[in-house]
């Protein structure tokens, strides 16, 4: 935040991210691959992410941050502290095979890991390369958008030291207010009686003393059970063990770093260290990072030769509970509020019994997880060195190294709750993996007859990826104890598993710049990627790109006094996506000796059988084909144009950014669903389908001062961005087609987006047997319950009358927000939100119905069941089974998703410069911040937070307290 | 430029070359067989599910009609349709993943008989059981579905695409399955060291039972309009061959055919070998069973999930006629078994009721309602063929294997008895008629019926209180109907709850009259879940083919959907 004091950065400087240099940086010079560009020459769709804006802010996953900055980036989030952040960059593919993640280049190196393993506090600067002309530089890898990042490095200038630390808490509510065991008992005799069965024999829990009249029923008295099992150990919790109450929690984060930057006119360098520490509001969640970094640059020969390197190390530990979290946010509302924390004599958890579904006790899940801590290793770097041959060129060779490694061993204590019960478990994985990256550039820049610039830039790149791991599980532990519970103390037998991976990507690339007096701009790019993933038909593909720009402010008829600046851009290009499997290419075969076998939806598929009728040992095994080859499998393909205005009014006061774009997702890579009769391993990963994402970006800002009479300058900036884009599939070859929902024949997916469901419409709920009678024929129809549609009007409710109907994706993505500094005061205020687009409610399970799960607990709004008295209800009446197939995929569980939420308020105060440097201090400053502190839904909608409207790890209200001080 | 990429080799799998080697086709026929092991409680390969549930032998039981509701609709029938992926809380089309399960089963042995011919492998044996172990695949497809696609071992993708599920009319494909078990049986040895391989006389004892089957030719509303008269001699002499060879016997004690120290035992034809502690990532346990352990813990074991409960019906079924220890044909129904009344041994070793030891252990006795996930929906019965005791080291509970509170053992799963091999015969000597005929089968039911008589040491010893009298038919058969009423009844207490009783009631043609006249009426009113239930003939006999693999066939030849659906 030092730029203004500084003298005029050079490009250089810029590029390498000199410390100081990184707030000039989008006035002036953008890092946009493989070289850098003057902003005002920019002809694609490029985004600068406003460090300044989010420094004070907790450096978990800097993704987390931007929510709601950059028009175009949609970030999806939960509250998990160790959590990657979902990005898409104008919409989404079809994503079957999971990818849509973009690209990030840090300091050269390609890497599609998540952003939380790097420590944010070091980063110069951040690019969002969005259309096609600015990301096809990336070829085959570039098809959802890259983003650039570029690490700080030193300024020619005295040490300079930094501090900065915050401390942060986090708290959440829940409401879903599930009943405690009184009402509960209540709500199973009413949906008894409902039933008309005998509500006494509906839950070996509870005994009801009533009147036995069905028409007009009258609860006297509830028994509850004198104990929960038959040994009489445990007594009923009554009223009901708080759930949630036991698995929340009030949680701190720390966030610590300090880093040493400086340098002599031959070179210069920066180092730092972080350290992050963050429990969730989940209980027993947590996450640690520690973090080094060292770059540095030094001139052999001044502006001739020059050496440098870019290495952070870091280093971090993630509990299990941050990957249980969702469970045990679900289990506070499914496990029955009669199951008390622990026994009576405190010796076990309790759990489940007769007529209590079969879930875990969420307090005994988190605490069987302490210590359960995964650690994961990161470390990357490259060198690179640059000559300057002749003036002009550059010639600069980077090679880059990205190594992860990670390693976790888990203890699974012997689980005894309840009718639950499992034996200990130990197992430990190891898995490493690694890229390198070798690139080389020439570079030449040149000016003729004054008014032409002309840069030209070619390279090569190779790429390669490799990785392995094992996983061991073993069981026999004799003593329970995580100190003790590696691998050789476990006496029982042991499963192991293991693999391999590795790819290679050899690329060829040139760009072309040219620019005509600042008034007209051409760039083309061109991209040659051969990948191993591909068929050998299909190995190499070409990725090209042109755009242009037309400076209008800067022709000499344009005299418009109002507008300072305002530039024209157009740009095509194509850009590809290479992200799957390794070996989709081939036919595999594995021996495949077994896999998981406990739920319906994994069986067994393995190959090991007990032929000699021995019991127990090694098994005999075999083959299986696991995938058919497919010789022509090639990269996905986008071909995005790109429409853009910049501009800005009254001497660059009011800035706007208005961006058109029309992407169209060709070849994308699914897999097929084939007929049975092919049989194992007939599954193909193919080039099918298009998906096309259309959409606008619009930004616009105010950036001045006002001066108040008696008060003084109040400097100002308010800053606004929307976005908004469409999803269309388009295209699908016939044996994918069916695979997405519809009715197999005339209703498929096309013409509706990716993210449609199929299902049934959910029309209210019947009122009387008048209407039931007047309704299409419904298996389960009966006043109280829901009324489903007859879409074909044949008078039959069946699987026929299904559409697709909520689209995920919100209409609108906004965020506005203001910044404003006032002598040492800064304060500023950034809201976020997304406009229409619905949500999956699946609490409702638990908050609407009876049915579907009646050994569960519910929440408190099956209180206000629709009966023939309350019949303005939407809560179906109570029921205990559920004949009507309430539980299918109907309108019933979508809502709106919309929300605007308070993302941040922050309030910082500077001391004097005076004052401060009296202490030897050149600057300090201290804030407040608070995050998500208000959320906005509109009426009718169940969900409070919209974000995590299911069971995931809620996000958090989070109140930052935080110093920085330089030296 | 672009002929320099270095392509890495593929990591962790094998290329087609190394798995065709010769050394390797062992390998693949093991991975033929394994696929027999690889059930699960939603497709169990004994078919409580299909078998018993449809027959008004048990109950689903569970956790009410949403705990895999596939099986609620498989009780009920009338739910039965041909996209099943929206039966809440399975969200699966469980009917389509059996499908697809078996044919990946098929397409197994058709991979490795492919092998063998590319590498030129001359070994009948082992081609012999390829094609044993396929064809019970195939078989199991064709009594469930009826019309069923033949592919090929060699046939190439494009043309399985072509290969339609009425390309062979209902007899041709019941030909093409009697073909396979009959190659097998001229193929393989009398006997083989590996106790889980097919031999001779299995295959000859599947011959059969696919034989019978296809001697009862159906119309295409699955209504059986004749018996064929060769056919059944042929199923005669075929189980003759497996008697006379001696290699076969019933166990002395009904009992221990499903007992895991008597597993593999004399009476066992073919057998799925189950294991633990084996390596594998859950253990190669029974997982087609993982569901029906009592919901009540003991000793640290059961604790879930009371499915497949014994009805009322077929438990009354075991009553008998206080003198001539003979079965109540018509007055069997009429009131509730209690424990007072003649009964057959054999309801002791099939189903454990309330206050009675269990699995002849005085020191476990069923709970009753405790013992039930939901008794008052399903009844407290347990159906104990496929459960051990806590006491078993068969079971699954110190192994690898985070499996509980299923209720998982290593104990084998018998498909093929001896005494079913005897019932076949009689049954088909019944059907050929004539005094001698009858007299040989009545000696066969006898024989069944002595065993029992004789199975009820374990059972007393452990202190079941039950009045047991059984006997045999001391008198000839007065006609050919009443034989097969004797038949057929030995046939559902014999083999009760071991998944055979719906095939058997379709193969008869009687699943409509039995479902609709005699079973719904009476155990409507018994388990108020059934309300509404109905068996449509000409539909019900058989289940859908699965909607989506009628989907997917349009690309080649479409699959005709089975009448009614």
């Amino acid at each position: 935040a030092e730029a203004n004091e500084q003298e005029e950065c050079t490009p250089e400087q810029i590029e390498l991210g000199v410390e100081g240099c990184d707030i000039a940086i989008e006035e002036t010079i953008i890092v946009t691959g493989y070289s850098t560009q003057r902003k005002e020459d920019l002809t694609g769709a490029i985004s600068v992410v406003e460090l300044g804006d989010i420094e004070d802010l907790p450096a978990g996953n800097i993704m987390k941050n931007l929510q709601g900055k950059i028009p175009g980036l949609s970030i999806r989030t939960d509250g998990n502290p160790g959590s990657t952040a979902s990005i898409r960059i104008r919409g989404q593919g079809i994503g079957r095979l999971g990818n849509n993640d973009p690209l990030y280049i840090i300091d050269g190196i390609p890497t599609k890991l998540g952003m939380h393993e790097l420590n944010s506090r070091d980063f110069a600067s951040i690019q969002v390369l969005k259309d096609a002309s600015a990301a096809s530089i990336y070829g085959a890898r570039s098809g959802n958008g890259v983003i650039v990042i570029t690490t700080k490095n030193g300024a020619s200038q005295d040490i300079k030291f930094d501090v900065a630390y915050s401390q942060s808490t986090q708290d959440f509510s829940y409401d879903l207010n599930p009943l405690n065991t009184e009402q509960r008992a209540q709500v199973i005799w009413q949906a008894a009686v409902n039933d008309g069965s005998d509500p006494n024999a509906a839950s070996p829990l509870y005994q009801y003393d009533w009147n036995g009249d069905y028409s007009s029923p009258q609860l006297n008295k509830i028994i509850l059970p004198n104990s929960l099992d038959q040994e009489g150990n445990t007594t009923p919790a009554v009223p009901g063990t708080d759930w949630f109450g036991e698995v929340i929690q009030t949680s701190k984060i720390r966030d610590f770093h300090v880093s040493a930057s400086g340098g002599s006119d031959r070179g210069h360098g920066y180092i730092s260290l972080g350290y992050f520490d963050a429990e969730g509001v989940v209980k027993g969640s947590k996450f640690e990072r520690i973090s080094f970094r060292a770059n540095s640059r030094y001139e052999i020969i001044d502006d001739v030769f020059a050496v440098g390197e870019n290495l952070t190390v870091t280093h971090q530990v993630e509990n299990q509970n941050n990957r249980d979290a969702g469970n045990i946010v679900s289990l506070a509302i499914e496990q029955q509020s009669i199951v008390p924390v622990y026994n009576d004599d405190g010796s076990d958890f309790g759990g489940p019994r007769s007529g209590i579904n079969d879930r875990r006790n969420p307090v005994s899940l988190i605490e069987g997880n302490k210590g359960n801590d995964s650690r994961y290793n990161r470390l990357m770097g490259n060198v690179f060195a640059e000559l300057k041959p002749i003036d002009g060129l550059t010639l600069r060779s980077n090679f880059g190294l990205d190594y992860g490694q990670f390693y976790y061993r888990r203890l699974f204590p012997t689980v005894s709750e309840g009718n639950l019960y499992n034996e200990e478990r130990i197992t430990t994985q190891d898995n490493w993996e690694q890229t390198t990256v070798w690139s080389n550039t020439a570079e030449y820049k040149t000016t003729f007859d004054k008014k032409h610039n002309l840069t030209v830039l070619a390279g090569t790149e190779a790429i390669e990826f490799e990785r392995e791991g094992f996983f061991v599980s073993s069981t026999g532990l004799l003593v329970e104890d995580r100190d003790y519970a590696f691998l050789d103390a476990a006496t029982g037998g042991g499963v192991v598993a293991g693999g391999g991976d590795e790819w290679s990507l050899n690329s060829y690339f040139a760009k072309v710049d040219y620019n005509y007096d600042d008034k007209y701009l051409l760039s083309g790019t061109i991209r040659r990627d051969g990948s191993s993933r591909f068929g050998d038909n299909n190995q190499y593909g070409n990725f090209p790109a042109f755009s242009g720009g037309w400076v209008v402010s800067n022709e000499d008829f344009f005299d418009v006094p109002l507008v300072s600046t305002l530039k024209l851009r157009a740009s095509w290009g194509r850009t590809g996506n290479q992200e799957i499997d390794t070996r989709a290419t081939t036919f595999t075969y594995q021996t495949l000796y077994s896999t998981p076998s406990v739920f319906t939806t994994e069986q067994d598929n393995g190959t090991a059988y007990d032929i000699g009728g021995n019991d127990q040992g090694v098994l005999p095994s075999g083959f299986v084909r696991t995938q058919t080859a497919n010789p022509d499998l090639k990269w996905e393909t986008s071909e995005m144009v790109n429409f853009g205005v910049d501009f800005s009014l009254y001497y660059g006061t009011i800035y706007g950014t208005l961006d058109i774009f029309d992407k169209e997702t060709s070849d994308i890579l699914t897999v097929t669903s084939p007929l049975a009769t092919l049989g194992e391993g007939a599954q193909q990963i193919v080039n099918g389908g298009t998906v096309t994402n259309k959409g606008w970006e619009f930004t616009l800002g105010y950036d001045d001062y006002v001066e108040i009479d008696g008060i003084g300058e109040i400097k100002f900036d308010v800053f606004a961005n929307l976005f908004s884009s469409d999803n269309e599939v388009t295209y699908l070859p016939e044996n994918v087609k069916n695979t997405f929902g519809g009715n197999g024949d005339d209703i498929t997916i096309l013409g509706h987006s990716v993210n449609a469901n199929y299902g049934y419409v959910a029309d209210g709920l019947f009122q009387s047997d008048a209407e039931v009678n007047e309704h299409a024929d419904q298996t389960g129809a009966a006043p109280g319950r829901i009324r489903y549609a007859d879409l074909n009007q044949d008078g039959v409710i069946d699987d026929k009358d299904q559409m697709f109907f909520a689209e995920m994706d919100p209409d609108y993505e906004y965020g506005f927000g203001i910044n404003l500094e006032y002598e040492n005061w800064d304060f500023s205020m950034f809201w976020q939100g997304i406009e229409g687009g619905q949500i999956r409610n699946g609490w409702r399970n638990f908050t609407d119905l009876v049915s579907v799960g009646t050994t569960s607990n519910f929440g408190d709004r099956v209180l206000s069941a629709w009966t023939p008295e309350n019949s303005n209800s939407d809560i179906p009446a109570l029921s205990l089974q559920d004949t009507n197939g309430e539980g299918r995929n109907s309108t019933f569980y979508y809502e709106d998703a919309s929300y605007l939420k308070l993302r941040n308020i922050t309030l910082g105060y500077k001391p004097d410069d005076k004052t401060v440097r009296d202490w030897g201090i050149s600057n300090i400053r201290v804030y407040l911040s608070a995050s998500n502190l208000l959320t906005f839904t509109p009426d009718g909608t169940i969900s409070q937070d919209p974000e995590t409207p299911d069971a995931t790890f809620p996000v958090p209200r989070t109140i930052t307290f935080g110093i920085d001080v330089g030296f | 430029c672009g002929a320099d990429l270095d392509e890495p080799e593929p990591k962790a799998v094998l290329g087609p070359d190394a798995v065709t080697e010769e050394d390797n086709i062992d390998r693949l026929v093991i991975a033929a067989y394994a696929f027999l092991g690889n059930d699960h409680y939603s497709i169990p390969h004994s078919f409580w599910l299909t078998g018993n549930l449809r027959a008004g032998d048990a109950h689903k039981g569970g956790d009410g009609i949403d705990d895999v509701q596939w099986g609620h609709e498989l009780s009920v029938f009338t739910g039965l349709k041909p996209d099943l992926s929206q039966l809440p809380r399975d969200f699966i089309d469980i009917n389509n993943n059996q499908w697809v399960r078996w044919y990946a089963a098929v397409s197994r042995a058709n991979a490795a008989l492919s092998a063998m011919q590319a590498a030129n492998a001359d070994e009948p044996a082992k081609e012999a059981e390829l094609r044993f172990v396929r064809a019970i695949f195939y078989f199991w497809l064709k009594i469930h579905y009826k019309h069923i696609p033949v592919i090929p071992a060699d046939a190439l993708p494009a043309e399985v695409a072509q290969i339609g599920n009425r390309d062979m009319t209902d007899q041709e494909s019941w030909q093409f399955i009697v073909d396979e078990f009959a190659f097998a049986a001229n193929n393989l040895p009398e006997v083989q060291d590996d106790v889980g391989r097919a031999n001779k006389y299995s295959a000859q004892a599947f011959q059969a039972k696919a034989l019978l089957f296809k001697a009862y030719v159906q119309d295409e509303n699955h209504q059986v309009t004749s018996i064929n008269q060769n056919e059944l001699a042929e199923v005669v002499s075929l189980t003759e061959s497996i008697i006379s060879s001696g290699e076969y016997a019933l166990n002395d004690d009904y009992a221990n055919n499903f007992l895991y120290e008597h597993e593999n035992s004399n009476e066992s034809v073919f057998s799925i070998q189950r294991s633990q502690q084996d390596g594998s990532q859950d253990g190669k346990g029974a997982f087609a069973f993982a569901l029906n352990g009592p919901q009540a813990e003991i000793d640290g074991f059961y604790g879930c999930c009371g499915f497949h409960v014994p009805t009322d019906n077929f438990v009354n079924a075991f009553k008998t006629d206080a003198t001539t220890g003979l079965p109540l044909f018509d007055s069997y129904n009429d009131t509730i078994y209690v424990y007072a009344d003649p009964v057959d041994p054999r309801l002791d070793h099939t189903v454990a009721m309330e206050d009675k030891p269990v699995k002849y252990d005085a020191n476990v006795v069923h709970g009753g309602a405790d013992w039930a996930r939901k008794a008052d929906q399903y009844g407290s019965h347990t159906s104990i063929k496929e459960l051990e005791l806590p006491s078993c080291n068969c079971l699954m509970k110190n192994g690898n294997n985070d499996v509980k509170p299923f209720t998982l053992t290593s104990m084998n799963t018998p498909i093929l008895r001896y005494s079913d091999v005897l019932l076949m015969q009689a049954e088909a000597l019944i059907e050929i008629g004539g005094n001698d005929n009858l007299e040989k089968a009545r000696g066969l039911i006898n024989q069944l019926r002595t065993r029992a008589k004789n199975s009820t040491d374990k059972l007393t010893t452990a202190g079941v209180q039950s009045n047991y009298k059984v006997e045999e038919y001391s008198q000839a058969f007065v006609d050919q109907d009443e034989a097969r009423k004797a038949l057929r009844w030995e046939r559902r207490l014999e083999l009760g709850l071991e998944g055979h009783r719906f095939f058997d009631l379709v193969r008869w043609g009687v699943a409509a009259s039995w479902l609709n006249d005699s079973y719904f009426p009476k155990e409507m009113e018994r388990k108020a879940y059934l309300a509404g239930a109905q068996f449509t003939a000409g539909k019900h006999e058989y289940l859908p083919i699965p909607l989506e693999q009628i989907i997917l066939s349009r690309n080649g030849k479409e699959y005709v959907q089975n009448p009614g659906y």
